[in-house]
């Protein structure tokens, strides 16, 4: 069956084409509108999940240096609790890194003081071998207190960091 | 090139600075393992690699009397040149190790504040005016 072009159906046919061609467009439009918009709300997920993840942390670390002050902790167990949490923290980091080219050792100063102040007590030492709560004298508090006056603003620097880049590779995880 | 992990080749549970303090200790490992090991990758001209991972983790004087000794008997050059650490783990004990350790054992090594034993050990090696020397120190 052959279709003939003549006066009469061409006036249809080039309504329908630009029906057609002002469909394609709206379709088109809508697209890239929708995909930028879930490209856009799953960047945001991605950094707000990461400022989390920073969040927890920090509360962590609160909570145990309120525990150490309290004598609610083991002398036995620290050093590999602090061994988990630098592998968390390394994990973390290394994909805030990859996301928002972020120094990866952001947190180093605060790990490192810390585990150096409390297992290198002398409270700590003269325990070890027998285990028990860890009773810290005043001396290491006020040294673990001026330890936090000084580095707690890290996770906040963190967090703010995160929240204000730009950079946001993609990337296999 | 030779590789001592320390939780297979020596212990999963390290324990502090001193034998006196805690058992296998940073100055056990160091008497009875690294300053042997360090001497036969030094005279064979090879690097020694020593791994952290896997065990329990580490207390930092336990790794700051291991190198600090080392340091202190090879020189921190040597050090640098033969030795390399691994820490995939835990990579902020590079960073510790080379902006603490490093640099403190190096000073005491030229003022020759000698390092405290606690035990007696078996004779070591020393490296004195370019030469290896084994004596107990």
């Amino acid at each position: 069956m052959s279709i003939w072009i003549t006066n009469e159906n061409s006036g249809v046919i080039s309504a329908w084409t630009g029906i057609i061609g002002t469909v394609v467009s709206l379709f088109f439009g809508l697209w890239i509108a929708i995909s930028l918009q879930i490209k856009l709300t799953s960047k945001r997920v991605i950094k707000d999940h990461l400022i989390n993840e920073v969040r927890t942390l920090n509360d962590f670390y609160f909570h145990f240096l309120n525990d150490l002050v309290e004598d609610k902790r083991n002398v036995k167990g620290l050093i590999s609790l602090f061994k988990t949490m630098s592998i968390k923290i390394s994990k973390l980091m290394d994909i805030i890194h990859r996301h928002y080219e972020i120094d990866q050792s952001f947190l180093s100063t605060y790990q490192i003081g810390l585990r150096n102040i409390i297992l290198g007590c002398p409270e700590y030492e003269s325990g070890y071998e027998t285990g028990g709560v860890l009773i810290l004298t005043q001396d290491t508090i006020n040294e673990l207190m001026a330890f936090r006056q000084r580095n707690e603003h890290l996770f906040n620097d963190l967090i703010l960091k995160i929240n204000s880049s730009v950079v946001d590779k993609k990337i296999e995880i | 090139m030779v590789q001592i992990k320390i939780s297979e080749d020596f212990s999963e549970d390290p324990g502090l600075r001193h034998c006196s303090i805690s058992d296998e200790s940073g100055e056990e490992f160091y008497h009875k393992i690294l300053n042997d090991a360090f001497y036969n990758a030094l005279t064979s001209s090879e690097k020694l690699i020593l791994n952290l991972d896997g065990g329990s983790g580490y207390a930092p004087s336990f790794l700051d009397e291991a190198i600090g000794n080392l340091i202190y008997d090879f020189t921190l050059q040597n050090v640098k040149n033969y030795l390399t650490i691994i820490s995939l783990e835990e990579p902020e004990w590079i960073e510790y190790l080379e902006k603490e350790t490093y640099l403190q054992w190096e000073n005491r090594r030229l003022k020759n504040e000698q390092p405290k034993k606690t035990i007696t050990h078996q004779p070591w090696y020393r490296f004195v005016d370019g030469d290896l020397i084994k004596k107990s120190w």
